[in-house]
């Protein structure tokens, strides 16, 4: 039975890091959901500091963990996250709000998008 | 240029690592599961390969992942008798005792004419020079010559079919020069009304004729 042992700790070790993988992107899309979320309440407030701000965060954070997440997900979901999140900031540095509110609310629903691309659920498995 | 010269070196060892712990059986491609294993394993690397978009561990993992289901399985195999016989299937002899077994041929959806061409890649033209004829869950035809007889030693010459599956062979008949008429008393000598009852009959070089009658109780063919 010992040679069969291996190759199951090898299967139990490949689903731990792909369940901490996933559980790593679900965290990191959810805070930064929270902030899109956070900056667009903001900018309806007109208190464009507090969004410009946010926005400087949302790209900070996501620069910093975007070669370890593209690692594991398509490289055009994350440019796609790029592209948009430099819209939002660019809309948020004319103080554009109809523009600003347009863009983030994509940023937040590719974020949202992002975080379920790996989830166990019957869309994602069939 | 560079990331996709890098990935095809990753990706090739990868799949050459993979190919070794899977050992010489897969190699070899024993079984059904080994072929399709290693086809998968092909497609896998090939595409992260072309598209540099695609992470180079949404090719890797599933890469890993099948050599490990791949050595369970034929772990399991090797240790669980009715596990082997769910995955692999058994062999199935097709030609037992000179017998063609034709309930085994139709549930294989094999028929007289390809049978005829295993043998004769085997070597043995004449279907009476063997005496057991398996083919083996690998999809290969093992056959077991009668005592005294080799393959390639057949001294009647080839075989030509004159029937199959119930119908004339045209082409053969009109080669040997043979009409249908002629045919039918070829078929009358040999004690038989009907072509549909004949399952295959062919005639060798010495002009000595073979029929392979149609079984209609339980598919086993009889031998003349």
């Amino acid at each position: 039975m010992k040679p069969l042992l291996i190759p199951l700790l090898v299967l139990c070790i490949l689903l731990t890091f792909t369940l901490i993988t996933n559980a790593y992107i679900e965290n990191l899309c959810g805070e930064l959901s929270l902030l899109t979320g956070q900056s667009i309440t903001a900018a309806g407030n007109g208190q464009w500091q507090i969004v410009r701000d946010k926005v400087y965060e949302i790209e900070k954070t996501f620069s910093e963990r975007q070669q370890y997440i593209a690692a594991f997900i398509r490289h055009s979901e994350i440019d796609e996250v790029l592209l948009t999140m430099s819209r939002a900031k660019a809309a948020a540095s004319t103080e554009d709000l109809s523009l600003f509110s347009a863009e983030a609310s994509a940023l937040y629903a590719l974020l949202e998008h992002m975080s379920t691309l790996d989830k166990l659920s019957a869309g994602n498995l069939f | 240029m560079l990331i996709s010269l890098l990935r095809t070196v990753i990706l090739y060892f990868a799949v050459i690592v993979s190919m070794r712990l899977m050992g010489k059986r897969q190699i070899g491609e024993l079984e059904p599961s080994e072929l399709v294993v290693a086809i998968l394993i092909s497609e896998l690397a090939a595409v992260p390969m072309q598209d540099l978009g695609i992470p180079l561990v949404n090719g890797l993992v599933p890469i890993i992942t099948l050599v490990c289901l791949e050595v369970l399985l034929s772990g399991l195999i090797l240790k669980n008798n009715l596990f082997r016989k769910l995955l692999c299937g058994t062999p199935s002899l097709l030609i037992r005792n000179n017998t063609v077994d034709q309930y085994e041929l139709k549930k294989l959806r094999l028929n007289m004419d390809e049978l005829m061409e295993e043998l004769r890649l085997a070597g043995f033209h004449d279907i009476n020079d063997v005496k057991h004829v398996i083919l083996e869950t690998n999809g290969r035809i093992s056959i077991i010559a009668k005592t005294g007889i080799t393959s390639g030693s057949n001294a009647t010459g080839m075989c030509t079919a004159l029937v199959s599956g119930g119908k004339p062979v045209k082409e053969n008949l009109t080669r040997m020069g043979l009409t249908i008429p002629a045919l039918h008393t070829l078929i009358a000598l040999q004690g038989y009304n009907d072509i549909s009852d004949i399952l295959y009959m062919f005639i060798d070089e010495n002009g000595n004729t073979t029929v392979i009658p149609v079984d209609q109780a339980n598919g086993k063919g009889a031998k003349k």
